[in-house]
């Protein structure tokens, strides 16, 4: 198998990305380490508290999503069940064309699982006005670019791409000054707050003992979004799971500390359903759409731990490969280690990136992960997986990668290809499929109730 | 089952400490003179104090400070516990540029936070002032929630 050359591709990147890149993630990985050093007597007994937790939660995981579905309909939450990226947006779509008027605009919070369904653009193909709200997302919403880091999405751009993409749409006087560009910011997302009928959120965790959809953000645009427009719709994997809210100390502060270096972020929110007769506000309805789109079959396979993830962005931070290519590179939503092997897991082996086979394998995400990912063995078994399936003796043409992950454009183009593009080797697909051993604890019985379900 | 580890009363002297580690403030309740005037939005139950501070009644919206009352305060964390319900708008301790919160108790920990139990109702815990470092990694306060926190302890 041929190991490609990271470097031709780092060259291809602006200097100024690669400096920011490592700056950020250079930062972000010391005040990890002294925040977690502060918040637990033991590290590492915390995170093998935290990866038992969330294992238990794979075990019990249809249960779990029954309950929590029980629960929460008693609080007025509609549970919406979709197999895959199109039945949750048309889940979407349905709420969205019920509840607003046409061209009305969606106020959308920072969320991993609705970059993964493409929301944005199927809200957009019906009619209708998606916003970010995140600062960092909203960028690269204007700018037609795409996130570059699963916690902070425009650490590939600096201070002046910011102040010339907000004179273009006209948010103010061109300034450098990152507090005033985000007062700009402010002032124009006040506006989609007050004016949107639908907010739509993802989801950090999920109690199945109470029902409440938990949500963790610094900005205040995801309270924003579930709390000002009439209808809150969250999409969350079926993997968001915690059985009580006696879990979440424990999980909010590694999630805070390995994504920021923060103890706590600043807002923590526990949602009980929509407003009570009384309340001065608050949205009428609320709904949480559970989203498979092949995570049953990552449960039953030998990526099973992958989906212990809860999203911090730690992994790439430390890693080498990522801090030198950044995340456009990794051509997925998820990037870095995490994406390297949750895009080929999710979506099989021909997703499988160019950068999980150039991995170092040097070991460091595995020893950030909060909750105790394998992610070097995964990568090593995907290569294997890779070179079986005779993905790994094409030729990875490196300088073409290099232009289309470099250019803006032509990388959105390539992403929307994607999809197209991975279905067409659906015979290597198949042969994939059958030579996964399946050492599933629920079994089958799982995705056949899923099926039913949704 | 195992038996609940009591929960332990907060140090006041650290909540201060961390909050203005987070860039929020433990004021007296003296302090807020500073605000006489303002156009505000309150919990009802501050209806009083509004009105000896003179404060004008303004909506959500439009309002400079907002005043809310927390369940319990963290002392770990430097939060504050607010909880939905008719008293008070859940954007009025988001949307005003500054939000004073009254806290009559005060836990140490997250764990001791959860173990008394959160509230039913729809919740949050809020440590510090709206925050983001989006752009090159500079923190910038205020870029959605408000600023400035001001943290009240009630006698
Ligand atoms: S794999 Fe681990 S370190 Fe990486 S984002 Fe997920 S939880 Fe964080």
């Amino acid at each position: 198998m041929s190991v490609p050359k990271v470097e031709a591709f780092a060259r291809a990147l602006r200097g100024e990305v690669v400096t920011s890149v490592r700056t950020a993630s250079a930062a972000k990985v010391a005040s990890r380490v002294s925040t977690l050093g502060e918040a637990f007597d033991d590290i590492e007994s915390a995170r093998t508290e935290a990866a038992r937790i969330k294992d238990e939660v794979l075990d019990r995981l249809r249960d779990l999503l029954l309950e929590f579905e029980a629960r929460a309909t008693a609080r007025r939450i509609q549970v919406h069940w979709a197999s895959d990226a199109a039945e949750a947006n048309r889940v979407v779509l349905e709420i969205c064309r019920r509840v607003a008027e046409p061209g009305a605009i969606v106020a959308k919070a920072k969320s991993m699982a609705t970059e993964e369904i493409g929301l944005n653009s199927a809200l957009e193909g019906a009619g209708f006005r998606p916003i970010e709200t995140d600062l960092g997302e909203y960028v690269v919403q204007i700018d037609g670019d795409h996130p570059s880091h699963i916690v902070t999405p425009i650490i590939h751009k600096n201070r002046v791409d910011v102040a010339r993409s907000f004179v273009r749409e006209g948010l103010g006087p061109y300034t450098e000054d990152p507090a005033e560009l985000t007062m700009q910011a402010r002032a124009k997302l006040r506006d989609v707050f007050r004016q949107a009928s639908v907010g739509v959120s993802g989801a950090n965790f999920l109690i199945a003992e109470t029902g409440r959809i938990v949500l963790v953000e610094n900005e205040g645009n995801n309270r924003f979004s579930t709390t000002a427009p009439r209808v809150h719709i969250a999409v969350a994997g079926i993997e968001k799971l915690l059985p009580s809210e006696r879990e979440l100390p424990l999980f909010l502060k590694l999630l805070a500390g390995s994504a920021t270096g923060q103890r706590l972020t600043t807002y923590v929110h526990l949602i009980s359903g929509p407003r009570e007769a009384n309340d001065p506000d608050g949205p009428e309805e609320v709904h949480v759409i559970f989203l498979d789109n092949g995570r049953t079959r990552v449960l039953e396979g030998r990526y099973r731990e992958i989906l212990r993830c809860i999203r911090c962005g730690a992994c790439l931070n430390v890693c080498p490969v990522y801090r030198q290519v950044s995340g456009h590179a990794y051509r997925h939503v998820y990037s870095g280690p995490i994406g390297a092997v949750l895009a080929p897991a999710l979506e099989g082996i021909d997703a499988i990136g160019d950068l999980a086979k150039a991995s170092t394998l040097c070991g460091a995400c595995e020893e950030v992960c909060p909750v105790k990912i394998p992610i070097p063995r995964m990568l090593l078994e995907l290569r294997d997986e890779a070179a079986r399936a005779g993905l790994g003796k094409r030729d990875i043409p490196w300088k073409r990668f290099a232009t289309l992950a470099g250019s803006e454009l032509l990388w959105r183009a390539g992403l929307t290809l994607l999809p197209i593009a991975r279905k067409l080797p659906s015979a290597l697909g198949r042969e994939w499929a059958q030579k996964r051993e399946m050492p599933m604890r629920e079994g089958r019985s799982f995705r056949e109730w899923w099926r039913e379900r949704s | 089952m195992a038996v609940q580890k009591p929960v332990v009363d907060g140090d006041w002297e650290l909540l201060r400490i961390r909050l203005e580690s987070l860039g929020a403030e433990l004021r007296t309740i003296e302090s807020l003179e500073e605000i006489r005037g303002r156009r505000a939005i309150w919990d009802t139950r501050l209806a009083d104090l509004a009105i000896d501070l003179g404060l004008i009644a303004a909506g959500v919206w439009d309002a400079e400070v907002g005043l809310s009352i927390a369940e319990f305060a963290i002392g770990e964390t430097g939060s504050v516990v607010l909880a939905a319900g008719p008293e008070s708008a859940r954007l009025g301790s988001l949307a005003p540029p500054l939000n004073v919160v009254f806290v009559r108790r005060l836990v140490a920990t997250l764990e001791d936070a959860f173990a008394l139990g959160m509230p039913a109702a729809t919740t949050v815990i809020v440590t510090g002032p709206s925050r983001t470092a989006d752009i090159e990694g500079i923190l910038v306060r205020g870029v959605h929630g408000p600023g400035a926190v001001w943290v009240v302890r009630e006698p």
